[in-house]
């Protein structure tokens, strides 16, 4: 059971403590994934985003709370939005009505969404630069592709090689039709490189 | 391709008189629609999914290079008869000189830019042709559809095809 109430006491005593022992501030950081859970309560999420604006005015603390935008509802995160003084969204490359192309953080790589054509190499060609700098694995999430043509499919396998030949491994989450343009490219034989294709259940 | 006159109706490989299954314009704007058209109607023909992928990903390379590469803008038709579906991309520009647009046979070369797109459909494709005149191009590429007759097939059907209902 979520009470808005009680969150928002617990994290004034919180403010209060670190006062008492003489920090000069308070960083908080929230992943509100456990809303998503069927938690009795959640009505008054709402009302735990005012009330934390509430506690927060005028002090020197700041709460940081993470909405997974794959999981949250666009309803949800509107009715939300309005309580936080600032919001941050992931580094968005393009997007239009049929493509969206965004920097993913966890795991570090790219997300792209919709359908992709050589109208939009340009945008995906610097996202994928920017991949390749990346440290360590790289993971490019496809998964909400429905498209690629054969153009985009060769940029993506030459950033995914690219990345490979410099000794890390690179993972490539996408659907059945897409994997097959990277397959008909040879991309299995590259090593380091991994293709995993959502659907396969 | 050749024409066997004593078969009735169109030759193999000729647009029908009658309707087709997709037959629209397209220009650098609406190969959107394009694709969502073509993915429709060959799902509807009899096609998998997974052949449907293929028709589509042959049907925007011809139309892609139509709009980069020749006129700009194209006609996409779309057509069945018992053994194959044709897609067929026409435009009334003559083609930019100096480009090869010969499928590749080679293997793709990763390095691979303009012409590229044929070699997918040459890949895909059970026949491709083209004709270049000065009146403009017409790029036909045809695919088999698996016969409802053949035996069904003895395999247990593979993981991957899970998420396709026929």
């Amino acid at each position: 059971m979520f009470r808005a109430d009680a969150a928002v006491g617990w994290l004034a005593s919180q403010l209060a403590s670190s006062r008492e022992q003489g920090f000069a501030g308070l960083r908080v950081a929230v992943d509100m994934s456990w809303a998503l859970r069927p938690v009795a309560g959640i009505e008054e999420l709402p009302r735990f985003e005012e009330g934390i604006a509430a506690v927060l005015a005028g002090t020197a603390a700041s709460v940081l709370c993470q909405y997974d935008q794959d999981r949250f509802d666009p309803v949800t995160l509107a009715s939300v939005a309005g309580f936080h003084t600032r919001s941050v969204a992931a580094a968005t490359y393009y997007a239009d009505a049929l493509l969206r192309i965004c920097r993913q953080y966890a795991p570090p790589g790219i997300r792209a969404a919709g359908e992709l054509d050589y109208q939009a190499e340009e945008p995906l060609a610097f996202a994928l630069a920017e991949a390749v700098r990346l440290d360590g694995d790289v993971v490019l999430n496809l998964s909400g592709l429905t498209f690629s043509d054969a153009r985009c499919t060769l940029v993506i396998a030459e950033a995914a090689r690219a990345i490979a030949s410099s000794g890390r491994a690179v993972t490539l989450q996408c659907v059945p039709g897409v994997a097959k343009g990277f397959a008909r490219l040879g991309i299995a034989g590259v090593p380091r490189v991994r293709l995993v294709t959502a659907g396969d259940q | 391709m050749t024409s066997d006159p004593g078969l009735p109706g169109p030759r193999p490989g000729t647009a029908p008189d009658g309707p087709a299954l997709v037959d629209q314009e397209f220009g650098s704007g609406s190969l959107y629609a394009l694709r969502a058209a073509v993915a429709a109607h060959a799902a509807s023909a009899g096609l998998s999914q997974d052949q449907v992928d293929d028709v589509l990903a042959a049907a925007h390379e011809l139309a892609a290079n139509t709009v980069r590469h020749d006129a700009g803008h194209g006609r996409i038709r779309l057509w069945a008869d018992d053994q194959f579906l044709y897609c067929q991309v026409s435009d009334d520009g003559p083609p930019a000189s100096g480009e090869d647009r010969t499928p590749a046979s080679s293997p793709a070369s990763w390095q691979t830019g303009h012409g590229h797109g044929l070699w997918l459909i040459g890949q895909v494709a059970a026949g491709f042709t083209l004709d270049h005149r000065a009146a403009g191009t017409t790029a036909t590429a045809r695919f088999a559809i698996a016969s409802p007759a053949q035996p069904p097939d003895p395999r247990p059907p593979a993981r991957s095809q899970d998420a396709y209902p026929h």
